[in-house]
């Protein structure tokens, strides 16, 4: 018996410590790195006018004991959110992505520092008056790119049109679960009429068609896995996509290339030998570790385990916290990049007590948004006077009328037939209550905090709000954009210009049921306009309709946040940059 | 005992298909939309964009015909796809099946070897400083969370003395040794197992106090047996038959402990991938996670069947 029980528990003994010496295995990595001097021409935007210039690309030798706190000349970046797919064409969702896509992957064009639009791909940006978009009487377009010659996939191979074509087709296979058609479906056809040169047709005008068809495969590599699939037939579309040749090691055109990838825990870049976008990448390697707990990563950074966080890593409290640490005020630096979204409150303008234009407005008044600001961020971040920033070359400051004035609001809620009932809450002559419901999603700390401070403010007004949160994806099935709440969805999100034609529009977009007759004919002047002056006088105009009209509460503009690590050079946080912190990668290096 | 554990095994597979049908159904009938959050990333997305991946995915159809088609899958080997990670889910789960196990069972070891022999100094020392001591801090173990107590060791060990890594599960991208793979289970392990080793010190505690009352103990140590063999050969003998029942009892929660331990530590584990999964509409991940968990479960208390048979030969199964 004695026996017995010795072999169970050395057993067991035995097992305990054998598994911790279990590591993960390392998946089949593109292990082959080949320095490269070459001279490289590159297109950079300085003052707004894109430059040519020569650069030869020799990196610097690295100082005696490497490069870096290691030693080792790679970068570990800590994020919060993991990226689904590793190529572009066929991720789904995941801001996450756009830092890691960065490094892999360089579009036909890409925003610059100062949100200009510079061709990469392309010998140049089509335009009315270089005669490479044309538009016809009917409204009919066509749009010809011009290909750069001798760019390079990652593998050697040449970029040309007929990748784009062949994306555009594999995009209209219905099998295929494509889950970005946006771009390419608006296309009525794209042809390459040769290697370097494709041509877009359109049916219909659409002034933003000229931004480009952002996602290309490879065809020499992604054709024959496409094809190999489609010969077995049955539900091939769902096993090419998830096939990892395809959705994680596709050939791109970055100055990186996915060496090795084990969801959940790491991925890790290594330089792409054929880069010739721009000068070869200096770094060995970058390590993006996947670290869920907002906290944990603040932790890691802390300790520096990690070397830099992404946007989509710390919140603003923890970044606040990092930099208010004198242990690492010579090590880290927290970076907070511009004003990149707009966090505000979408109102249910269908409901009749909210299609009240004077309670929409007695409501801006009763929020005191500069001490929102003021107190949860110290001031740091900017009250959003409009829903673009005002950076951008149309914006006008059209909410600034609505100062924080408590009377005000309760002066026109009186006129609006609102009076205070016996519990402080007022109520309208048919005896309803002014009571509203604010709904986002759980988990977003400081938006929850937020509610809290409307929730108060707004009962000092006689208005009752009551705060329910759900998880994303019960919020966005159940509730947005078909059930909505009586009252507000608070929400944020990038800049992204042609929201405002979707979001602010009369049609398909206008879910929360603002439609305006003044607004959708301004919009569809500044949606007709050619030239960037007229686009500035309708989204000005645009914005004081907006004003006016308080179809939604434009709260505070967000920022991007990161942090790096000192001693490096590069991690540039630019609100407007495709490829967000990923950028310039080829240009990251340590300088110690 | 071929008959019985033959008997286990065929019990297993009903249990695995009940239980397949329930989760499916749950998954699919809670709130909550698999393309919503696909589609609300892209603002222009359209109903043609909404009814076209639906088709693609097989979501358009029936639930009943979507688990028939699922199950037949299951049965030729095929798991499905990740919608999150756009991988085939066995390649996803087999690392993550293997971490978590790493995990539990080194937790699970740590908690039975320190839980069971301060549990058996405890109830020798019953009524002394010692005994308060060690129930106090039962007590407090018990009542810690596993988020605030890991985070904390993170702070303190990590950020705070740098002995040991703020998480993760080795050093990324470099080849881990024995040594470098512990220190990174250290952690976790311990903040998992800390709440089974007070359960087993309490558990223990209670089960050789009672053991200690009995009249066979009185005539052992009247026989001039040592102290030492009374306890361990007769007490602990007897304590030990209830305290093995629980060991399969303790596994489920073991692993739904992994999903709080695993988040925190960034160990990228089976719970976690099932949290995630969940959370994010990836039906096929959660399916396959749900399942294997409950193949490990039921396992664990088959396991635990066999132990009770070694340990108490009243119940040994021919």
């Amino acid at each position: 018996m004695r026996n017995r029980i010795l072999v169970v528990v050395s057993l067991v003994a035995a097992l305990s410590l054998v598994l911790p010496a279990c590591t993960a295995p390392t998946p089949e990595a593109i292990k082959e790195t080949v320095e490269v001097v070459q001279e490289v021409e590159v297109t950079r935007v300085v003052a707004g006018t894109p430059v040519v210039e020569v650069v030869t690309a020799t990196p610097e030798p690295a100082p005696e004991g490497g490069l870096g706190p290691r030693g080792d000349n790679t970068l570990i970046v800590g994020m919060a959110q993991e990226p689904d797919r590793l190529c572009g064409a066929f991720l789904q969702i995941s801001a996450a992505a756009e830092v890691v896509e960065g490094p892999l992957m360089r579009r036909m064009i890409e925003r610059d520092s100062e949100g200009n639009w510079t061709p990469v791909l392309v010998e140049e940006i089509p335009t009315v008056e270089n005669g490479l978009w044309k538009i016809n009487d009917d409204g009919s377009m066509e749009i010809t790119w011009n290909f750069k010659e001798g760019l390079k996939w990652s593998d050697g191979e040449e970029i040309t049109a007929n990748d784009v074509v062949f994306t555009y087709n594999l995009s209209k296979d219905e099998n295929v679960p494509f889950p970005y058609l946006t771009e390419e479906k608006k296309a009525t056809t794209l042809t390459a009429p040769d290697p370097y040169t494709l041509v877009a047709t359109y049916d219909e005008y659409d002034p933003f068609a000229w931004w480009g068809l952002f996602h290309i495969v490879a065809e020499h590599n992604i054709r024959p896995i496409y094809e190999e699939y489609k010969e077995k037939g049955g539900n091939y579309g769902e096993a090419f996509v998830n096939d990892e040749r395809v959705s994680q090691f596709c050939v791109q055109n970055g100055p990186f290339v996915v060496a090795e990838r084990v969801p959940g825990d790491h991925i890790i870049l290594e330089p792409n030998p054929n880069f010739n976008l721009g000068p070869p990448p200096q770094l060995d390697r970058i390590i993006f570790k996947t670290i869920p707990d907002v906290t944990t990563l603040a932790a890691n950074v802390a300790a520096l385990a990690v070397d830099a966080t992404t946007e989509t890593g710390l919140d603003f409290n923890s970044a606040m916290a990092i930099k208010n640490t004198e242990a690492l005020e010579d090590k880290v630096e927290v970076l907070m990049g511009g004003k990149a979204g707009l966090e505000h409150l979408v109102m249910s303008l269908g409901w009749e007590t909210l299609a009240d234009k004077q309670v929409r407005k007695a409501i801006m008044h009763a929020i005191d948004r500069q001490g929102i600001v003021d107190s949860l961020f110290d001031g740091a971040l900017t009250v959003a006077q409009s829903w673009l920033p005002p950076e951008h070359y149309g914006y006008y400051a059209g909410y600034d009328q609505y100062d924080y004035n408590p009377s005000r609001a309760m002066e026109l809620l009186e006129e609006a037939g609102w009076t205070p009932g016996p519990d402080g809450v007022r109520v309208n002559d048919k005896g309803e209550r002014l009571s509203l419901i604010v709904m986002t999603t759980t988990g977003n700390t400081v938006r929850e905090q937020i509610e809290e401070i409307l929730q108060a403010q707004l009962a000092e007004v006689g208005i009752e709000l009551i705060i329910e949160n759900y998880p994303a994806r019960i919020m966005f099935s159940e509730y947005v954009p078909n059930n909505l709440p009586h009252g507000f969805n608070y929400w944020g999100y990038w800049f992204y210009a042609t929201m405002i034609l979707a979001e602010f529009d009369c049609g398909p977009g206008k879910w929360y049921g603002y439609c305006s007759e003044d607004m959708h004919e301004v919009l569809t002047d500044l949606r007709n306009a050619t030239d960037q002056e007229t686009r500035k006088r309708f989204f000005i105009e645009a914005q004081k309709i907006m004003g006016e009209d308080v179809p939604i509460i434009p709260l505070y503009y967000s920022t991007r946040i990161a942090t790096i690590r000192k001693g490096f050079s590069g991690w540039e946080l630019v609100p407007y940059r495709t490829g967000g912190l990923g950028w310039n990668a080829e240009y990251w290096h340590w300088t110690e | 005992m071929a008959k019985f554990l033959l008997r286990s095994v065929l019990q297993l597979c009903p249990t695995i298909i009940v239980v397949s049908m329930i989760t499916f159904a749950v998954l699919h009938f809670a709130p909550g939309d698999p393309l919503a959050s696909m589609i609300l990333s892209n603002p222009e997305a359209t109903l043609e964009d909404v009814e076209r991946l639906r088709a693609a995915y097989g979501l358009d159809q029936p639930v009943y015909v979507q688990y028939v088609k699922w199950f037949a899958r299951v049965l030729q080997g095929d798991l499905g796809y990740s919608r999150t990670f756009g991988l085939p889910v066995a390649k996803l789960m087999g690392q993550r099946i293997i971490n978590t196990l790493k995990l539990t069972i080194t937790a699970y070891t740590l908690s039975i070897v320190l839980g069971i022999p301060i549990g058996i100094y405890s109830a020798l020392r019953q009524y002394k400083w010692s005994d308060y001591v060690i129930t106090t801090a039962a007590f407090i173990g018990i009542s810690m969370p596993a988020f605030w107590s890991g985070i904390l060791m993170i702070l303190l060990f990590a950020v705070k003395l740098r002995w040991l890594p703020p998480g993760g599960i080795s050093d990324t991208g470099l080849q881990t040794s024995f040594l470098g793979g512990l220190k990174y289970l250290i952690m976790p392990a311990l903040v998992l197992g800390w709440i089974d080793t007070t359960v087993w010190v309490r558990y223990t505690r209670s089960a050789m106090l009672e053991e200690l009352r009995q009249d066979y103990m009185r005539t052992a140590r009247a026989k001039g047996l040592k102290e030492t063999v009374v306890i361990l050969r007769h007490a602990l003998r007897n304590a030990l038959v209830p305290v093995v029942t629980l060991l399969g009892i303790r596994l489920p929660f073991l692993f739904s402990g992994a999903v709080v331990t695993e988040t925190i530590f960034s160990w990228p584990g089976a719970g976690r991938l099932m949290y995630e999964a969940i959370l994010n509409n990836d039906f096929a991940v959660a399916m396959a996670t749900v399942l294997v968990f409950t193949a490990l479960v039921i396992m664990g208390n088959l396991a635990s069947d066999l132990c009770y048979g070694i340990v108490d030969p009243r119940v040994r199964r021919d």
